[in-house]
């Protein structure tokens, strides 16, 4: 074993979010503020606003591959090949042995469960009639392994299971394992298949943390001081994770490079988030990139739009950027939901053409500032221009408290 | 441990995005032809993958070849049977579902008796 320490930058991007199938379609979107948060009817439960995606799903893989499958397969499928087109990649260009899957989720196989009790309560609950692909669909690997089925990927492939942490931890556990030497070149990323469950919503709801609105595309409202809790959305993101001078070699476009990263655990409540960690997180990140608060041009928010979870971000951000006039926040969940174990990585995903555009998208929803959500720099409602964005710092907080913040930077010739 | 209470629980129209699992059970009011068998077997692995090319299908030869099915397929076949006819179909007779009219051979008679 041996240790790289060489740049690793993002190469390729694939998404499905509730709103677009690619990343030219969700940045314009994004930068308008489209919403495109439907309503959803679950058994059990009833209907509830929620983040769907429709994207080409036999593009890359047979419709009796997507039965045998499962939704989170069917969104990593597509976005591993999309993120492979997009950075116009063929992968015989490395050693199949040598690529890593790395997949974060927040949950995995609760789906799947409930949809097969429901299915053995038509045979009065004999379990002879309990399907076969129950074990291949939940084992806590199946979104990254389907993935290595379909692309013939032989190197490592995994779940990274940290709540709604998870695809910053992917991208995380990417870098180490590309510096560990273990892999030449990484597939990473976040997928949420939760809307399928209806337990998922009835836990929130329980929790009273279940966002709602007569409009649905205004039920996720961060900041905002009616804002009633989360809007749950599926999706799924993967990047293409590439050695600095492999990308330069082969003149990929290279859309930022990872400078830093941390996580850390609040110790402290199952639910309830804790802003003092989260500034430890996003210090640590900043120590690790060799960054100062004040080199960070926009903050991606974690912010989900419950009362407590944004006000203690906003204390963290408060406490580290306490001097930061150039520094923009904003928040992607108001405008697609909270995709889960995707969000970190569809955030960050939107907000990279910035390094290109220098606009930052609004956080939308906002109809009145809550006052201690009143971040200076808060991009609401309408999107900006920045005179330069070269530094992203996304941050992506779980229950059970689990922080995550990754730092990306522009990538300039120097 | 129980996960639902069944007395209490009434089964509800399923979500969306919920199509893997719907089974009609059959009762069957007069035996099955070998063509109805045939036409079943078919119906089955149509659901399993709404591709599959029946055209050039040689009856004597192993469904799994020339339809590309692997053994989860195969299984699904087996719990379809299990669905719709309440057929316990054992291991060790699974090599005679393996082709077309193998399979029809060996339901006849399972399906004159349902």
């Amino acid at each position: 074993m041996h240790t790289d320490t060489r740049r690793i930058v993002i190469t390729g991007v694939g998404l499905a979010a509730p709103n677009a199938s690619n990343l030219q379609e969700y940045r314009e979107k994004l930068l308008k503020g489209q919403s495109e948060i439907t309503e959803i009817d679950l058994r059990y439960f009833g209907k509830a606003p929620a983040g769907i995606c429709t994207f080409p799903e036999t593009k890359y893989r047979k419709k009796k591959e997507n039965k045998k499958g499962t939704r989170a397969g069917c969104i990593g499928v597509y976005c591993a090949h999309e993120a492979l087109a997009d950075a116009e990649l063929d992968i015989t260009g490395y050693d199949r042995a040598k690529i890593g899957v790395y997949i974060g989720l927040t949950e995995h196989g609760t789906v799947e469960t409930e949809n097969e009790v429901y299915n053995i309560s038509q045979y009065e609950y004999n379990t002879a009639y309990w399907t076969h692909h129950h074990n291949p669909r939940t084992v806590l690997n199946n979104p990254a392994g389907e993935i290595t089925l379909s692309l013939g990927i032989t190197g490592p492939h995994y779940s990274i299971g940290a709540a709604c942490a998870a695809g910053n931890a992917s991208i995380i556990q990417a870098v180490q394992m590309m510096r560990l030497g273990e892999v030449d070149m990484a597939l990473a990323g976040g997928i949420s298949e939760s809307t399928g469950s209806f337990g998922i919503f009835a836990s929130f709801a329980a929790q009273n943390a279940l966002g709602a609105d007569e409009d649905p595309t205004r039920a996720s409202k961060p900041f905002d001081k009616d804002r009633n809790g989360i809007v749950i959305s599926e999706g799924g993101c993967i990047y293409v994770l590439e050695y600095l001078d492999k990308a330069l070699e082969r003149g990929a476009k290279i859309y930022g490079e990872i400078v830093g990263y941390a996580m850390n655990s609040d110790a402290r409540d199952f639910v309830l988030p804790y802003g003092k960690r989260q500034a430890e997180c996003m210090r640590l990140a900043l120590e690790r990139a060799g960054l100062e608060p004040t080199d960070i041009d926009l903050i991606n928010t974690h912010a989900t739009g419950t009362k407590q979870g944004d006000i203690e971000e906003c204390k963290a951000v408060r406490e580290v950027f306490a001097n930061c006039s150039t520094t923009y926040v904003n928040n992607t969940k108001s405008i697609i939901g909270h995709a889960m174990g995707a969000a970190g990585v569809l955030e960050l995903a939107g907000n990279l053409p910035s390094f290109e555009d220098n606009m930052i998208h609004p956080t939308i929803n906002v109809d009145e500032l809550d006052p201690e959500c009143a971040l200076d720099n808060l991009v609401i409602n309408e999107a900006v221009e920045a005179d330069s964005v070269k530094v992203i710092l996304n941050n992506s907080f779980g229950m059970v408290g689990i922080n995550s913040t990754v730092i990306v930077k522009k990538y300039e010739q120097s | 441990m129980k996960l639902f209470d069944a007395e209490n629980e009434k089964p509800e129209p399923m979500g969306e995005g919920v199509t893997n699992y719907i089974a009609i059970t059959k009762n069957l009011e007069k035996p099955m032809t070998s063509d109805e068998i045939k036409d079943l077997i078919l119906e089955i692995i149509e659901d399993i993958d709404d591709e599959a090319d029946f055209d050039s299908l040689n009856p004597d030869e192993p469904l799994r070849d020339q339809l590309d099915l692997d053994s989860m397929d195969f299984l699904d076949i087996v719990m379809e049977l299990r669905k719709r006819h309440q057929l316990q179909i054992p291991e060790e007779d699974y090599p005679q579902l393996a082709t077309l009219n193998s399979c029809v051979k060996y339901l006849e008679p399972l399906l004159k008796d349902a």
